[in-house]
């Protein structure tokens, strides 16, 4: 497969970097890479596991990436159909649409405990 | 009586649940544990009292869901998302054993069920959260905010109701 991408000059100084710093000759030998890396990173994730790098005596650093948590279990509900009739959906539009209600105090008083 | 709220668990007490209403208590005792473990159709939350704390005194279940952006009439569906689905948050079910009830269990599970639907919203995105409710406890959700979706077929025995997930993340912003 072909791949082509555009990207921004800093991204571009960025690759050449790394392709430099890991001894690179091909943009397809980085990319092989890159996805292993990815592959492993959202496999890790998916299971529950989190990401992080050790330092010999410094503190662990964690990885979070909004996008490695679209992945996570603990995210991660089960999916079900609901049964709409079109009137239902085209009041839901509307409801979806519209600004947000304002909290009513119940529900200020009930995310209070948060 | 300090409570807590978890996940649920294979050996949690579910056999004396009693809510007053034989679906949602067979849901919890037959079904509840092979959804979530084995099919993933949905993930429950028990609340029971710390001194006895295997042993089930309320519960709510979540599930996810989508609704098809092709579904919505019109061009409705276009100003809801980019994509072809529009995701939402479904609270499936809610119950308190009859012995608790009126004892504030009912809106511990409720905020407890809007905590991890506002970490949904977070970390994977969602708009609002659903619930399809029996018409005696419409007025219930109504109080926290929760809006009657209209057009129900006629004789429907639940009643969908939406509440935004902005409101509930303001209702924290706010205090």
């Amino acid at each position: 497969m072909r791949f082509q991408a555009e990207i921004p000059t800093r991204d571009q100084r960025i690759l050449s970097s790394l392709m430099r710093d890991l001894e690179i000759q091909s943009n397809a030998e980085l990319l092989a890479h890159l996805i292993s890396i990815a592959r492993w990173a959202v496999v890790e994730r998916r299971q529950g596991r989190r990401i992080a790098s050790l330092g010999a005596q410094g503190p662990v650093r964690e990885l979070v990436s909004p996008l490695l948590e679209r992945v996570a279990p603990e995210h991660q509900l089960p999916c079900v159909e609901i049964h709409w009739t079109p009137e239902e959906l085209a009041n839901l539009a509307a409801l979806a649409s519209a600004e947000p209600a304002m909290p009513a105090e119940p529900l200020r008083g009930l995310m209070r405990r948060s | 009586m300090p409570l807590l709220v978890r996940r649920l668990e294979e050996d949690d007490l579910v056999n004396r649940f009693d809510c007053g209403d034989q679906a949602l208590n067979d849901y919890l005792k037959r079904f509840a544990w092979q959804n979530q473990h084995r099919h993933s159709v949905g993930v429950t939350h028990v609340a029971a009292e710390m001194e006895v704390p295997r042993a089930v005194i309320g519960y709510h279940t979540l599930a996810s869901s989508s609704i098809p952006k092709s579904s919505f009439p019109g061009n409705a569906g276009q100003r809801l998302s980019p994509y072809h689905n529009v995701p939402v948050v479904l609270l499936a079910r809610l119950a308190v054993d009859r012995r608790f009830q009126q004892r504030g269990v009912g809106q511990m599970l409720l905020q407890h069920a809007l905590d991890l639907s506002l970490a949904v919203r977070e970390q994977v995105g969602c708009r609002c959260v659903l619930v399809d409710a029996y018409a005696s406890a419409v007025p219930w959700y109504g109080r926290f905010g929760f809006v009657p979706i209209g057009g129900a077929p006629a004789g429907a025995p639940t009643q969908k109701m939406f509440l935004d997930l902005r409101t509930v993340e303001a209702a924290i912003l706010r205090e």
